[in-house]
């Protein structure tokens, strides 16, 4: 199987990203880019660790996969503040803490890890129950339930009329996970109902976006099909926990939308718009990854589809294991060859979510770890060629030998940064 | 003679005095409510406080409604344009209006001074009753608010007050001392305090620590999460994020640096510095001109402990720039726009060269003069110039790049680096591609926003032409 040797080299290069508290890397997503901070981030590549290494285990039952999982735990533990919320959760726009639905997605993921350990006969680690009470606590209750709108903001700045669909039902899947760990259940009851309401009041009932969730409950004119395929896991849980079939009808309209928005030729259209054709590039590995990911956590998963991403998926892995972030960065399709820089960087946050699939995929296989191989290609740099570097000690891009970015790996800053 | 004056005095302070003084110095302005209905009765009891104190001529022309319908609230919410959680939280909002009938047309505003006067005794009242309150007096469409709730239109909106129970402990801020503020038989002051235009050449250091403090206590950036907020985070501005960057890079350079923090404020440069690289560095000092500053940074991280070592120091001198740190101190200087501040701020560079150690880095960041700020001509349309962003900040100057050079050059500095951050073409990039949004050439839109957005850092020439001009200097 292709997957298997792929996802070897993949756990190769996530190693060369593995320092001192957590996952090293440049981020490169839609609102920007974060490249002189290349320290260890606490934002949803957690959530595709945590579940690859969960789908591994299952698959080969090796211990050094709960070894992680436990050394996971730790690292955000150490990375948690005061109020709750983890340092570096921004991704793209890292070193900022209060990323959304970066938290709350990597705290359900860790409770998930959390229910597993417990299975697999392993305490969770010390700590890791506080770390999740304070985040639900301080954060989640005390800062961003709004009791007027009955749902969680997104952010303790003004807009208090704006929560964002794709992190609520992250929450919601947090307060499932956690109410059920901690035998608390009925007091997150009247949160989950809130949350849950808004969830059904934020879709798109009609028009060119039927079934999607906006990235905000304000915007009524544009779609981020990744992100909505978010809100799938929480709808089917909703759907089973309550009965209500409400979610049921709302998580079938969105999973609908969702798979409109896969390309014939691979990857997730980029956004979706009511009143313009919509923004297909970049199209984004991990948010293919993610939204495949998504409608299989919701029972939706479609061999066939599956088969035509993971192939388009494989063809964009580089020698070094890791993964390109994006197809047509700047140029839109057809993609321009060689490819602009954003494209071809590979970036642990999106990479994380092709492990968990890739680790879905092959849980039965027993893998190997590859050693990260070397990778020079061509690139181009606001239009104009460079060459990008990477081997298990650095990744750089240059333009005639003069370097344009520079970061040894494991280190929390670029070297150079003039990107 | 009513019942409490006549209560036994010690030293001519009447213990009804004592008690007044204890009620006005525990009071705050609340702004976390609990989810719990206030009595009618006390309602009733604040109102009948408020009516009870002096109107002009006995007009007694308030008239109060208190609205806890939780979507009329929502509507409120939305005419005030406050954008406040406190204004959805509260159960209460009492509405405060005047009648316009009986207002008399004369150059002292008595109709809005009664008003204003009545607006004291409710919330000196929801204090006795053991209420928290906070008063909203900036309301953008005070006929909305009239409409939403039925008033007829001689009743004019001036305010709403927000009633409920206290759900939070807002630290003390800063009062002006009493001798600051009153003189006997006559009047000595002879300059403004804070002058109705941003020049800074007319403020001297005393006036600009004195309103940099005052404003940090009342718009300061949220301490436990929620309660002072009222501005957007700015730490996710591209402008916040490279300088981060920038600075963690020079950071990176050094083992175990100290770094310095040029007038912190309310803390954000420092706070994201610990949370970056506050273990590596030995110790973050956060410098501004105030002990109140100092003390708000203090609170601030003492709640949110970010990771890492934290000095906080004031500045030395009563009327002079004097950073509390011996020669060659620091590695590693921050300052982020800040040099706006002065109009000469030769002194505050020449501190900073002085505590910089050999082989240390300093980051300025400091805003172009010649970047055409729109919000400044509109500012500028509306009369309105002082109390627009620097209502924010304080007084700015803006420098040329010859001028900001210079005066580095002056200082003993030597620039490694010079960069320019959001040049002027990528404002006309912004609306090329709105104009090609509006006649539907949104591929093309796309690709020009996309070009902009890759060029938000500019060398050579190109950064004389941008919003804020960055140097690396050492």
């Amino acid at each position: 199987m292709p997957e298997a040797g792929a996802l070897a080299a993949l756990e190769g290069w996530l190693e060369t990203q593995h320092g001192a508290g957590g996952f090293y890397g440049p981020s490169v997503g839609l609102r920007g880019v974060s490249m002189a901070w290349c320290g260890p981030s606490h934002d949803w590549r957690w959530e595709g660790l945590l579940d690859g290494w969960i789908a591994l285990h299952r698959g080969t039952r090796n211990p050094a996969y709960l070894d992680r999982i436990e050394r996971a735990c730790r690292d955000l533990q150490s990375a948690q503040l005061a109020d709750g919320s983890f340092r570096n959760s921004s991704f793209d726009l890292n070193p900022l803490e209060g990323g959304m639905p970066h938290e709350p997605a990597v705290m359900a993921a860790v409770l998930r890890a959390g229910r597993y350990l417990r299975e697999a006969g392993r305490a969770w680690p010390e700590g890791s129950a506080s770390m999740v009470e304070r985040f639900v606590e301080e954060r989640l209750i005390k800062a961003l339930w709004n009791k007027t709108l009955r749902t969680f903001n997104n952010w303790l700045q003004s807009d208090f009329e704006v929560y964002s669909p794709p992190a609520v039902a992250a929450i919601v899947e947090t307060l499932f996970e956690y109410g059920g760990l901690a035998g608390t259940t009925e007091r997150w009851a009247p949160y989950i109902a809130g949350a849950a309401e808004s969830l059904l009041k934020s879709q798109f009932r009609d028009g060119p976006l039927a079934g999607a969730m906006p990235v905000t409950s304000t915007d009524r004119g544009t779609a981020s099909p990744y992100q909505a395929s978010r809100c799938l896991p929480a709808l089917a849980l909703l759907h089973r926990v309550t009965g209500d079939r409400r979610f049921g009808e709302c998580g079938e309209a969105l999973a609908g939308f969702v798979n409109g928005a896969f390309q014939d030729d691979g990857g997730i259209a980029c956004a979706m718009f009511a009143g313009r054709p919509h923004r297909v590039t970049p199209l984004f590995t991990g948010a293919t990854a993610g939204a495949l990911l998504a409608l299989n956590r919701s029972g939706r998963r479609d061999e066939a589809r599956w088969q035509r991403q993971i192939g388009w998926l494989l063809a964009l892995q580089s020698e070094s294991g890791g993964f390109d972030t994006a197809v047509g960065f700047g140029t839109g399709l057809p993609p321009r060859d060689p490819p602009d820089w954003r494209d071809a960087i590979p970036v642990c946050g999106w990479t994380a979510h092709v492990f968990a699939l890739l680790a879905n995929r092959t849980a039965t296989n027993t893998s190997q770890r590859r050693e990260a191989g070397k990778v020079s290609r061509e690139v181009l740099v606001r239009g104009r060629p460079a060459e990008m570097t990477e081997d298990a000690d650095s990744l750089a891009i240059r333009r005639r030998g003069e370097p344009l970015f520079v970061w040894r790996k494991r280190t929390s800053w670029a070297d150079v940064d003039l990107l | 003679m009513t019942e409490t004056n006549r209560m036994p005095t010690v030293g001519g302070v009447s213990r009804v005095g004592d008690a007044f003084m204890a009620l006005l110095e525990g009071r705050r302005s609340t702004r976390m409510f609990k989810d719990e209905p206030v009595p009618r009765e006390l309602l009733e009891r604040m109102v009948r406080a408020a009516t009870l104190l002096p109107t002009a001529c006995n007009r007694q022309l308030w008239h109060f409604v208190a609205v806890t319908d939780p979507t009329l609230k929502t509507k409120l919410s939305r005419l005030s344009d406050a954008q406040q959680s406190y204004l959805y939280d509260a159960p209460v909002l009492l509405a405060v209006f005047y009648d316009t009938s009986l207002e008399t047309r004369n150059p002292c505003n008595t109709a809005e001074v009664t008003v204003g006067i009545a607006i004291g005794g409710l919330l000196l009242a929801a204090e006795a009753h053991g209420l928290g309150a906070i008063y909203l007096g900036g309301i953008r469409r005070p006929t909305g608010i009239g409409k939403a709730l039925g008033a007829p239109p001689f009743l004019r909106c001036f305010g709403l007050v927000c009633v409920g129970w206290r759900d939070d402990d807002p630290p003390a801020p800063n009062h002006r001392p009493v001798p600051e503020v009153l003189e006997f038989d006559g009047c000595s002051r002879s300059r403004p305090r804070f002058h109705a235009d941003i020049r800074p050449h007319l403020w001297s250091l005393v006036q600009t620590a004195d309103f940099r403090d005052k404003l940090l206590w009342y718009k300061g950036v949220h301490i436990d999460g929620k309660t002072l907020h009222v501005d957007p985070d700015s730490r996710s501005s591209p402008v916040f994020q490279f300088m981060t960057g920038r600075l963690g890079m020079m950071l990176a350079r050094h083992d175990h640096p100290k770094i310095l923090d040029v007038l912190s404020f309310n803390g954000d440069v420092v706070y994201q510095l610990l949370n970056t690289a506050g273990r590596q560095a030995e110790t973050v000092y956060a410098y501004d001109l105030t002990p109140g500053i100092a003390r708000y940074i203090q609170e601030r991280f003492g709640r949110l402990s970010p990771p890492g070592h934290v000095a906080c120091i004031v500045n030395a001198g009563a009327d002079r720039v004097a950073i509390p740190l011996p020669d060659g101190h620091v590695q590693a200087i921050s300052c982020y726009e800040r040099l706006e501040h002065f109009e000469d701020p030769l002194p505050l560079l020449r501190e900073m060269r002085r505590v910089l150690a050999t082989g240390g880095r300093a980051l300025i960041l400091v805003s172009n003069r010649f970047y055409p700020h729109l919000y400044r001509y509109r500012r500028m349309r509306e009369k309105n110039y002082a109390l627009g962003r620097n209502w924010n900040r304080g007084p700015e100057r803006k420098f040329e790049p010859a001028q900001i050079e210079r005066l580095l050059e002056q200082a003993g500095f030597r620039v490694t680096e010079a960069l320019g951050l959001q040049p002027v073409f990528l404002k006309c990039a912004a609306l090329v591609a709105g104009m090609c949004r509006k006649i539907g050439m949104h591929g093309r839109a796309d690709r020009v926003s996309d070009w902009a957005g890759q060029r938000f850092v500019v060398r050579g020439g190109f950064r004389k032409y941008s919003s804020v001009l960055v140097y690396e200097v050492e």
